[in-house]
């Protein structure tokens, strides 16, 4: 677990008058996992949705401090950097499963269509490896013309998966993606995020602390806005070093 | 009707019925029979409009059937002249239909376009405040009574076309009132369209933004597809309203029956002919006085398949959020 694909620095994060996160120093390690868990209002996911500018959708968003994306070491969150630009270099899956109301074909390609300049056959060569990195080709190959919200729930999200996989992304954020499916979908999700990890930096948001030690390396611990204890997975379940995440673990809040 | 209504007893909250003592406190069995009274009540006003609208269509049935007996509806769907009240009356609904079809056609040309276009503005890009002072405005057009609009249209719109666009306009034509049909029938449009994009859930505009889809790549490619059984519902309440629009024809179209496919020209519609005949002293009874009937079915089928249409195409695009 070599090289930094992104870091936060002292990040804040403001709604309105509310400070959401105070000052996250978190380290995401390149090709590797990343679990961020706490209890339900922790910033967990409010610290995801910085990392691809999604709160700048709303009005009364403010950030503070750094997130950096490396080799370039761009600050995600600064001023002056375009949200769209950052937001093609990195991919996103929500916690229930959003295709669109278009064909499983037109879905994978949505974001290729986004970036503008390419021939139909270059679109045509993508869709198809996205498709098996999200290990749904098999099931869809004959129908790829079927609307999308044909598919079953877990079958929609690795849609959702392979959708963002498709621009080849820098950095792919789950935000609970598990939480709106049966416990087989998500073992399928599960053993494709394990598949995945090799190629590519995930950040994944979960609120089920059995499925951050089945699938990250990394785990970090938020609790009210703030970064409490963050370390390799197997460290921090088995010897955490906090007080507060020792509860947490151990059931006695959250 | 009244006496089928206390079947319905779904739904008590008393549970128990008249004879429910175990949970009775005093004056349950009064609170029994005013729910049913109510509920029937509920079920009168549910069931009235059905009433009525089997009564319209039972009269306008009965005198058509007397209408046919007189003229045959081969003639009536071919014949390519209207003149009930000739002596050699004629009675063929072709250009009363093309009169309607192309006022109709004329107002959606401009209701859709500027409808669709304002509900994508004020759905996906004003901000509240915007929204909040251009609202009562759109609504406001819908508030206008029609018989302003006529004017508007023989008055104004007439002579500004005459000046700027075509000079060998007639004072009346179909053009003129089928363009402020459009912007009449803009409101319906738009705010059943605008309804149907607020209701797409904010998940989808936020799965297009993550890919890093523009605003208008996110207006035009996820809401507009995904809000499309609510858009179609739209087109078909804006044809309904057009093809039934009465006073701004009457007034500014000429009232003259005319085949034609070119709006320049003057013509009538179906209603503008309901509304002349109807304003008449026709002696009841007489062919003249039939045909409005005839005319007046041949428009509540038209809208009738308009609406078929608009249901299946919501079927056929139907959401599950």
């Amino acid at each position: 677990m070599g090289d930094l694909k992104a870091e936060a620095i002292g990040l804040d994060f403001h709604y309105g008058e509310f400070q959401a996160l105070h000052a996250i120093d978190l380290p995401i390690h390149e090709n590797a996992v990343t679990a961020l868990i706490g209890p339900s209002g922790c910033g967990k996911s409010t610290f995801l949705r910085c990392c691809n500018r999604m709160h700048d959708l709303y009005d009364g968003s403010r950030y503070g401090g750094e997130v950096k994306l490396y080799p370039d070491g761009v600050n995600i969150v600064g001023d002056d950097v375009d949200p769209i630009e950052m937001r093609m270099r990195i991919g996103m899956v929500f916690q229930k499963p959003n295709p669109f109301p278009k064909s499983i074909y037109d879905n994978v390609a949505f974001g290729l269509r986004t970036r503008g300049g390419l021939a139909r056959s270059e679109i045509a060569d993508a869709v198809e490896p996205a498709l098996k990195s999200a290990a749904l080709w098999d099931e869809v190959k004959d129908r790829l013309q079927e609307s999308a919200w044909k598919l079953s729930g877990g079958q929609q999200q690795r849609l959702c998966i392979a959708r963002a996989l498709a621009t080849g992304p820098e950095l792919l954020l789950l935000d609970e993606p598990t939480s709106a499916l049966d416990p087989i979908a998500t073992a399928g999700i599960e053993e494709l995020i394990l598949a995945l990890r090799k190629r590519i930096t995930i950040v994944i948001v979960t609120h089920n602390m059995q499925q951050a030690t089945r699938i990250s390396d990394w785990t970090a611990f938020f609790y009210l806005g703030r970064l409490v204890e963050f370390g390799a997975t197997k460290q921090l379940f088995v010897k955490p070093e906090k007080a507060e995440t020792e509860a947490y673990l151990t059931g006695r809040f959250g | 009707m009244v006496a089928e209504a206390p079947v319905v007893t779904h739904g008590s909250p008393s549970g128990g019925g008249p004879r429910g003592r175990g949970l009775s406190r005093p004056g349950a069995r009064l609170r029994w029979w005013s729910e049913r009274v109510i509920e029937a009540g509920l079920l009168l006003a549910a069931l009235s409009s059905i009433g009525i609208t089997i009564a319209i269509l039972y009269v306008l049935v009965s005198e058509s059937v007397a209408f046919f007996r007189v003229v045959s509806i081969v003639d009536f769907l071919t014949d390519t002249m209207w003149m009930p009240l000739f002596d050699d009356a004629r009675f063929g609904i072709l250009p009363l239909l093309a009169g309607t079809l192309l006022s109709s056609g004329v107002g959606l040309a401009v209701a859709v376009p500027i409808g669709l276009t304002s509900a994508l503005y004020l759905s996906e890009f004003a901000a509240p405040r915007t929204r909040e002072i251009i609202k009562p405005f759109l609504e406001m057009l819908a508030g206008v009574p029609t018989v302003v609009y006529g004017y508007f249209a023989l008055l104004f719109v007439t002579p500004l076309l005459q000046r700027w666009l075509f000079p060998d306009l007639p004072g009346f034509n179909i053009l003129s009132p089928g363009l402020v049909i459009g912007i009449m029938i803009i409101p319906y449009v738009s705010s059943v369209s605008e309804d149907a994009m607020r209701a797409v859930p904010m998940e989808l505009r936020e799965a297009a933004f993550a890919m890093g889809a523009t605003r208008v790549e996110v207006a035009v490619r996820v809401v507009l597809p995904a809000a499309l059984s609510g858009v179609a519902a739209a087109f078909a309440l804006g044809m309904s309203r057009a093809v039934g629009e009465t006073m701004v024809v009457a007034i500014a179209a000429g009232q003259q029956p005319n085949l034609t496919l070119d709006p320049r020209e003057p013509a009538a519609t179906i209603t503008a002919y309901i509304v002349q005949v109807a304003l008449g002293d026709l002696p009841h009874g007489s062919i003249g006085y039939l045909s409005i009937f005839a005319a007046g079915l041949t428009l509540m089928l038209m809208t009738l398949v308009f609406n078929v249409a608009a249901w299946l195409l919501r079927r056929r695009f139907r959401e599950a959020y």
